[in-house]
């Protein structure tokens, strides 16, 4: 006989762990106890040799699908430390707290098949019931205050569960045996209705909201708001991590009201669809996007769609989508229902004839999304964005928007990291010295954060939090002070260093240099581009593909970074390591007048480069400089002449925003990077319409300085520019020259990297910034630099756009402290 | 006033001590300002202390480049900055102090010009100009004309207003329309041609807060929004205070032409230099007085109500945010140094 403690590590809580690990003991005979603490779960096991052997070994080969067991401790105890007189069986021991939070939280799951089918069934007891979880499926990290991962430590504590759903609860072989969100009508959350009477919402805000806590008062419910929504009413409706605007997407009417009260102009919405089959007649889904629109996960899949592919209607079974969804642009976000709410919703509206609801993030303009019932009340609906909000009274203790993925070649490309995938630990190497907790503070927009702790067997886990957004914005900044303490807390982290972006007035950037002065912690300001470079390069570390010391030229397309010269950078060629860097080559920089004004009137950001160029004169730039008043032009000239507030700018997302202004594509950018998300669109319809085939020709490359031996080489966008203009001036079709824009940086850059690469003995380059969200300069990019025998690394589990930074930043800082501590 | 310029520039001997400099202070200084103290002509202008023993004090440097544009010159700003400065303390403004730096070859009829204004205004704030200096430098060693203005006043007893002082509850006030000045100067300096002309603020604001002061006598404090425009006023009160501020958007009065300067030259106005414009803090319960108070004073016709003080979130820094008109928030922050464009 054998008796040993046994600990295992990873995703194990919220998964069915100890359900399986308790079946698993029954199985092969073994006594003793499993709990779940802080760091994990532990087990103590009493058993013949051959049984305990098996037992661990099952551990991790068949642990449940949602688990991810990432480590299995066997300790011998002493074989008559076990009273096997009084100590017979195996049972489930109440939760310890501990003080290492290293364990690892499953994040929410889906709603599963076997739920599914029991919601769907009249005669099972949880018909209809909008909260339907079992330890398969469910919420976790929206709902948990502290871990252990345990009712009482969640927002479900406020329901003590009946004697029926106890009984599953408390039986080991019942597939909701410890299952913390377990509830029914009788027992757990309901949802809620409150409805803005004739329009006036603050009227109306004092009645009692109508309480789903029978199936007949939850079906009414239900079937009110698909009623609401089938004429066109926009209704708040909680979900997972937060409430969703949602709307009938076939109703332009009500979808164009969305906008207007939203004032969200023409950025694009996601639509929510009932299966894979719906998700079909609006998009072209390969393997992997199937897989992920169906998966555990089901982020927004941004699909390539039909009609616009299509056009003249497509196939008959088409649905058709009210034309401002997304407008003429070649990709759609689309989701499957992931809540038992959401399936009943769609259930529902399909029974009415709506294939698709709108469900856009439910928030102010710019500001996080709400989470608490009355808030949204206050501000979605007596704020006159919706027309009613369908709630219920499980809190939601952590913010979560939808993640958003698309799949590029094959494989997934995370385009916004949440709910689903956040705060999974992705891996860092680990580093002797490095110190043991290191808190990046991530950028501007598109803000993450992310902490990451010396680890074992050679990686440290970096916990990358949610995407924020934009911490400029009051309501964001509380948002990323939020989720920084949440991150600490849960993981019971204390930063010993800092790192930040350089720019000088991010506010994440501030509070970090304030806290490090404070504290007296070691800070390391990261330069912007060589923080995104570093998260691809760390990933691909992590992935066996590089060396921890390696070298590799880093492409960063972005929109704005803070230089290192004081410029704004963004069109750069780093020769970089994860300590550091060098600039390789940039864009020839201009003036950007007014800096952020010429990034929302991108005329003015082309009136700009063409200037700087010499090129306003050119017959080609005619539609532009008449599409700005005289004022416009003279005060612009000036500002540019005398460098007021003019900074300059190698940006190459400035330089896709002044092609669509020339081109006439977009002018100005009403959300963000809307003029070259235009400019791509375009050149989609060219290949989609024209050529179907990617073109050979073309004239216009950048021309590239004499040596770069002396410095950076400058790319000279000069003769692109003047391609582009004369192709304007011949009459070409503007869809036609976006695309031989596109082909030309692809190519020129391409080739400016392989000479890069074989100067500098580099065989690796790595993509990232938010150009690279252009799927086709992504691809014709990528294909370029492999035809030149280049290996070419693109991030898999962050996006290439900001929500990289707080990764990369703790990569690079990490190196950088390693290399400085005493060894 | 009368025109007898005997030299029609600036020239170094004027900063001599001898003959010149005696015909410069005559003809051009002790004319315009005239003050009793000033024509006695001893080195030290003699004053009587107030009576409540206490008094504020200030100092400021003039160096604006061009020294006229539309609205004022550098005169007006000289007094008006100074004036004001004392003002916010609550004191009644009595004395200025003025010193010159001329660049040699500066045209006399310009400084007359500058002067002249200079007198005007400070007759206008009800200021003697008790004190002065003048020196040249060689061409090159300044950009025409240089001033500073020192001023005293006596402080009412009872009277102690400090930026320290906001409170959660209180509401924050401004005197008329932001950004003003700072347009009207970087227009001209530049030759920016928009297409309305937008003229300076500089106005003498001790007027405007005594009465103020009277009619909502629990004033917490009040500051002229110069350089860094009214987001490094409050963010220094929030600072002091050790409170967080929200500001209205849509409340604050902005010339539609400075808005729209504003908005090509991709500036926030509520960063941009006033010179003639008064931030109060005040009691809610006296904001509708002090509101009255500013709107009936001279200069203080467009003056609102633009926020309020809130109470400091545990462990949040003091910070100013701006509700925009759709209900979303922003961080105001303080201008550091040139700006570089965050958005991507
Ligand atoms: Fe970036
Ligand atoms: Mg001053
Ligand atoms: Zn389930
Ligand atoms: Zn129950």
């Amino acid at each position: 006989m054998r008796h040993v403690h046994i600990h295992v590590t990873g995703i194990v809580q919220g998964v069915g762990m100890r359900p399986f690990v308790y079946r698993e003991a029954m199985a092969h005979g073994i006594c003793g106890w499993v709990l779940n603490a802080g760091d994990g779960v532990h087990i103590e096991a009493h058993a013949p040799a051959d049984a305990l052997d098996a037992f661990v070994a099952a551990l991790s080969e068949h642990a449940p699908a949602a688990a991810r067991v990432e480590y299995v401790e066997v300790v011998d105890l002493a074989a008559n430390g076990w009273d096997a007189a009084n100590e017979q069986g195996f049972r489930i021991v109440a939760s310890q707290d501990q003080t290492a939070h290293t364990t690892l939280v499953s994040p929410d799951i889906a709603t599963c098949n076997d739920c599914l089918r029991e919601l769907f069934d009249p005669a099972d007891r949880r018909y209809h019931y909008p909260f339907i979880n079992c330890t398969n499926c469910g919420p976790r990290f929206t709902i948990i205050r502290s871990l252990p991962y345990d009712r009482a430590a969640t927002s479900m504590d406020c329901f003590p569960m009946c004697p029926r759903c106890a009984a599953e609860y408390a039986d080991p072989l019942d597939r909701r045996f410890h299952a913390q969100p377990d509830a029914c009508f009788d027992c757990g959350p309901h949802i809620t209705w409150r409805e803005a009477v004739n329009g006036d919402a603050c009227g109306n805000s004092s009645a009692t909201p109508a309480v789903g806590t029978t199936r007949e008062a939850s079906d009414a419910i239900i079937e009110r708001c698909v009623e609401l929504l089938a004429s066109g009413g926009i209704v708040a409706i909680k979900g997972l991590g937060g409430f969703h605007l949602a709307c009938d997407a076939a109703n332009e009417q009500a979808v164009a009201e969305l906008r207007r009260r939203k004032r969200r102009s023409n950025k694009p919405l996601a639509v929510m669809v009932r299966s894979l089959a719906d998700a079909g007649r609006l998009c072209h889904i390969d393997d992997a996007e199937r897989e992920l629109l169906a998966g555990s996960i089901r982020p927004i899949v941004l699909l390539r769609r039909r009609a616009v592919c299509e056009s003249n209607g497509g196939s008959p079974d088409a649905f058709a989508l009210a034309p401002s969804v997304a407008h003429d642009l070649p990709e759609l976000g689309v989701m499957l229902p992931y809540t038992p709410l959401q399936h009943l919703l769609l259930a529902a509206a399909e029974a009415c004839g709506m294939h698709a609801l709108v469900m856009t993030s439910g928030n102010l303009s710019e500001e996080p999304i709400e989470t608490d019932d009355d808030l949204a009340w206050e501000h979605l609906v007596a704020a006159g964005i919706a027309d009613a909000l369908l709630g219920n009274d499980r809190a939601i203790l952590s913010r979560y928007d939808d993640s958003v993925v698309r799949v590029v070649d094959g494989a997934i490309m995370p385009v916004r990291r949440a709910r689903g995938y956040a705060p999974q630990p992705l891996p860092l190497p680990a580093l002797d010295g490095a110190p043991s907790c290191v808190l990046a503070c991530g950028p501007q927009q598109k803000a993450t954060i992310a902490l990451a702790r010396e680890g074992t067997n050679g990686e440290a886990p970096c916990f990358v939090s949610q995407h924020i957004g934009d911490v400029e914005n009051g309501g964001t900044f509380d948002a990323w002070n939020a989720a920084r303490t949440r991150l600490e807390d849960l993981f019971d982290l204390a930063p010993a260093a800092l790192a930040c972006d350089v720019h000088p007035s991010y506010l994440s950037g501030q509070w970090a240099r304030e806290q490090a002065r404070k504290c007296n912690l070691p800070l390391v300001e990261v330069q912007h581009h060589h923080a995104h470079i570093a998260s691809v390069m760390a990933e691909a570390i992590a992935a066996g593909q590089l060396t921890t010391d390696a070298r590799v030229l880093g492409i960063a397309f972005d929109g704005t970074g803070a230089g290192a010269d004081g410029t704004i950078w963004g069109g750069e060629f780093l020769v970089a390591s994860l300590g550091g860097f060098e600039r390789a080559a940039h864009l020839r920089t201009w003036a950007l007048p007014g800096g952020a004004a010429s990034v929302r009137d991108a005329r003015r950001n082309a009136f700009a480069l063409l200037s700087e160029l010499g090129l306003l004169e050119h017959p080609g730039a005619a539609r532009l400089l008449d599409s700005l008043d005289e004022q416009t032009r003279s005060v612009t000239a000036t500002m540019i002449e005398r460098g007021i507030n003019s900074p300059r700018t190698s940006s190459m997302g400035r330089l896709f925003d002044a092609a669509a202004a020339i081109l006439g594509i977009c002018d100005k950018a009403t959300y963000e990077g809307e003029p070259a998300i235009e400019l791509e669109a375009a050149a989609w319809r060219a290949l989609d319409n024209e050529i179907a085939r990617f073109p050979d020709d073309n004239a216009g490359y950048f021309a590239s300085g004499p040596s770069w031996l002396d410095g950076p080489y400058v790319l000279d966008q000069k003769a692109l520019f003047e391609a582009l203009l004369g192709g304007i001036e011949a009459g070409a079709s503007a869809d036609r020259l976006a695309l031989d824009f596109h082909v030309a940086v692809a190519r020129s850059s391409a080739r400016i990297a392989s000479e890069i690469c074989v100067h500098e003995g580099i065989d690796t380059v790595a993509l990232s910034g938010g150009v690279f969200m252009n799927r086709l300069l992504l691809q014709l990019l990528t294909r370029e630099l492999k035809s030149m025998g280049l290996t070419v690394l693109v991030p898999h589990s962050v996006p290439v756009n900001d929500g990289c930074i707080a990764y990369g930043q703790a990569a690079v800082a990490r190196t950088r402290l390693a290399q400085v501590a005493p060894q | 006033m009368s025109h007898s310029v005997t030299d029609s520039t600036v020239l170094l001997g004027h900063g001599s001590g001898g003959q010149m400099m005696k015909r410069i202070i005559d003809e051009v200084f002790l004319d315009a300002f005239g003050s009793p103290e000033l024509l006695e002509g001893n080195d030290a202008g003699v004053a009587t202390l107030p009576a409540s023993g206490r008094i504020a004090m200030s100092t400021d440097s003039f160096v604006v480049s061009p020294q006229f544009f539309p609205g004022g010159n550098i005169g007006r700003l000289a007094v008006c900055g100074t004036v004001n400065d004392v003002a916010t303390s609550g004191a009644n403004v009595r004395y200025l102090s003025c010193g010159f730096i001329l660049e040699e070859g500066y045209p006399m009829d310009k400084l007359h010009q500058i002067v002249q204004t200079m007198a005007e205004t400070a007759h206008e704030a009800g200021v003697s100009i008790i004190t002065g200096d003048t020196k040249v430098v060689e061409r090159g060693g300044a950009d025409g004309v240089y001033i500073n203005t020192a001023g005293v006043g006596e402080v009412p007893a009872g009277v102690a207003l400090s930026g320290a002082n906001c409170r959660p509850g209180d509401v924050i006030l401004v005197s008329g329309t932001l950004g003003d000045h700072g347009i009207a100067i970087m227009s001209q300096r530049e030759g920016l041609a928009f297409s309305s002309t937008i003229e300076s603020d500089a106005a003498p604001l001790n007027h405007l807060i005594a009465d103020v002061l009277s009619a909502a006598p629990d004033t917490r404090c009040f500051r002229d929004p110069t350089r860094g425009g009214l987001a490094s006023t409050l963010n220094e009160f929030a600072q002091a205070s050790g409170v967080a501020m929200e500001v209205d958007e849509d409340a604050v009065p902005v010339r539609p032409g400075v808005q729209a300067a504003c908005e090509m030259l991709g500036y926030d106005v509520l960063q941009v230099a006033n010179e003639g414009k008064m931030v109060a803090v005040v009691p809610a319960e006296q904001a509708d007085a002090a509101l009255s108070a500013m709107r009936a004073a001279r200069y203080g016709e467009n003056a609102a109500i633009i926020g309020r003080v809130l109470p400091l979130e545990s462990g949040a820094r003091p910070a100013v945010r701006v509700r925009t008109g759709w209900g979303s928030t922003r961080i105001l922050d303080m201008l550091v140094g040139e700006q570089l464009p965050r958005i991507c």
